[in-house]
């Protein structure tokens, strides 16, 4: 693949907007997955732009076990996913840059443009007839959830040690305190204490953690480490380096209460309070964004505002599980052909004719595509904001009332609805708990 | 004796709630699995609890200075934290592909180290 990186990042240089037909944003399992789909659909020229030095997204540092089940049938490591997809990536005429981070979408013209910048060709221009955006998501920082207190070093997000432990051999502290119950804290209490680390509990400030339910069990419970739901960090103290932190517990509007502080001994915090798609670059080409997912607002066929441009993988909303970026992937890619061969005009795409707009109503944190044509069946990608039990999912508009047992933030719940189902109303999806004894 | 407990062998997460018999180790009852796996892990659970193990183990490419490590196999939960320490003493030289076994029958647990990742150099 070395030399056909340089090949690539040749042309790029040498020649004046160099044109593709299509162009893949993000070199992790979204992205990877899409540019591979193209090409097997027989896409000629592909180009796959990745700003780190290697492939894969977040897979490499992601050691433990749980991915593949889906798409390859057996429980695989991040990294074991990862090369997999390398492989098939490597099989293909697909044209790699490393190193290189998109900066800017210009969508106006005829050609879509899109400026590039690295260390080995500098700043330059490459031309695409669509684009698939796989831009990934950024981790919520401490200035995000406002702790107030000291700013010490040693206050770090759990995805950077993550990296860090994983990939760069570096352990950050000896005495950790874990803010937010996300699976990555999750996985990261379990990784320090293997580590040699003492991890002194996770902090959870909803009463419910959002993290999957296997990792609760297995990564804190396996090793003793306690989860205190109800609970956040009011204070972080320290000079150089944080000392200590307090940690109160908070009532029902999730508000400290003053009574209940107690001082933890620390030299780590480590924070995993969410994760933010990442989509500075879309929003340089105009790209309506959805408030609720941060990510674009998309139709069925992942088509964006922009005529041509898809997007997918936790760039379009933050996801649970690597296989369903990968078929996301493989969606947009397909999206794509279709695009380029004509056969999804821009009439169906959100820019034309009238579609039918998807709303979040209770109990909904969000729901993806934010906006169907009612022309094919559609698999609805539902978030739960609350974690519930016996419960149904109701589509206003349609008289569709699915039944489920449990629902619970941490899991993404799909929801198919026939074409024949959808009217040419509105559409608010709702979580209501079932009524006993009707 | 009655149990609750999470299944972890997929994320759907399942609580289990399992009815067993220790002296026997057989399971009487088990209620709530959305599949026939759910059987199975309680089976091994109750009376021979096993995990994948992922680690990593010291080497010195351009980008990465460890290499993630597994289990081939699930090995026994109670030797997992022993196993990580030990493991951190097998030397590596690159190349090294994904799937080479690094360390047979380690520790007499059974399973095989293996190398969960390709670095060339």
């Amino acid at each position: 693949m070395v030399k056909l990186i340089k090949q690539a990042e040749n042309k790029i240089k040498h020649s004046s907007g160099p044109e593709y037909d299509l162009v893949v944003i993000g070199g992790g399992p979204g992205g990877m997955a899409a540019a591979v789909k193209a090409a097997e659909l027989g896409v000629e020229r592909v180009l796959l732009i990745e700003r780190d030095s290697f492939l894969g997204g977040i897979l490499p540092q992601c050691i433990h076990g749980g991915f593949g089940i889906k798409i390859f049938n057996s429980e695989l490591t991040g990294p074991e996913y990862c090369q997999l997809f390398v492989e098939k990536v490597r099989n293909t005429s697909i044209e790699v840059i490393l190193d290189t981070m998109a900066l800017a979408l210009d969508l106006k013209g005829d050609k879509k443009s899109i400026v590039v910048s690295s260390r080995n060709f500098g700043i330059k221009k490459v031309t695409a007839k669509a684009i698939i955006l796989a831009l990934g998501c950024r981790e919520r920082t401490r200035g995000q959830i406002l702790i107030p207190g000291a700013r010490p070093a040693g206050v770090l997000t759990a995805g950077l040690v993550q990296r860090m432990v994983n990939i760069e051999g570096l352990l950050p502290g000896k005495d950790i305190v874990i803010l937010g119950s996300g699976d990555i804290g999750l996985i990261m209490a379990r990784r320090l204490v293997l580590e040699g680390c003492n991890v002194r509990g996770v902090f959870e400030l909803l009463p419910f953690s959002t993290g999957l339910l296997r990792n609760i069990s297995q990564c804190l419970e396996d090793f003793d480490i306690p989860l205190h739901l109800s609970h956040t960090v009011t204070e972080i103290y320290g000079d150089k380096r944080i000392e200590s932190v307090d940690i109160a517990m908070v009532d029902k509007n999730l508000k400290p209460v003053k009574t209940k502080i107690k001082n933890i001994k620390c030299d780590t915090l480590l924070l995993s309070v969410g994760l933010i798609p990442e989509n500075e670059l879309s929003k340089t080409g105009e790209i309506e964004i959805d408030l609720r997912t941060g990510g674009p607002a998309v139709d069925q066929y992942l088509h964006t505002s922009q005529n041509g441009v898809f997007a997918c993988g936790n760039s379009l909303f933050v996801n649970d599980l690597v296989d369903n970026v990968t078929e996301d992937g493989y969606l947009a890619a397909q999206s794509a052909v279709s695009f380029l061969n004509g056969s999804l005009s821009s009439k169906k795409s959100m820019r034309g004719e009238k579609l039918i707009n998807i709303g979040a109503g209770e109990n909904i944190a969000y729901v993806v595509p934010q906006k169907v044509s009612g022309k094919s069946d559609v698999t609805f990608r539902i978030r739960a904001s609350i974690p519930l039990r016996n419960a149904f999912i109701e589509f206003s508009n349609t008289g569709l009332k699915k039944k489920v047992k449990f629902v619970n933030p941490g899991e993404l719940i799909f929801a198919k609805i026939a074409k024949d189902d959808f009217g040419s109303d509105s559409i608010k999806v709702s979580i209501k708990k079932e009524v006993q004894g009707v | 004796m009655k149990k609750k407990m999470t299944c972890i062998t997929c994320p759907i997460g399942c609580l289990l709630e399992v009815g067993y018999d220790l002296a026997k180790k057989e399971i009487i009852s088990i209620k709530d699995n959305q599949c026939k796996k759910g059987y199975k892990f309680a089976q091994d659970e109750l009376f021979d609890p096993k995990r994948i193990l992922t680690t990593t183990v010291k080497i010195n490419s351009r980008f990465f200075k460890r290499l993630p490590v597994r289990s081939n196999n699930p090995a026994p939960k109670d030797m997992i934290e022993r196993m990580v320490k030990e493991i951190k003493k097998i030397q590596i030289t690159l190349p090294v592909k994904m799937s080479d076994i690094l360390a047979i029958n380690f520790m007499d647990t059974g399973v095989n180290i293996i190398s969960s990742a390709t670095i060339e150099q």
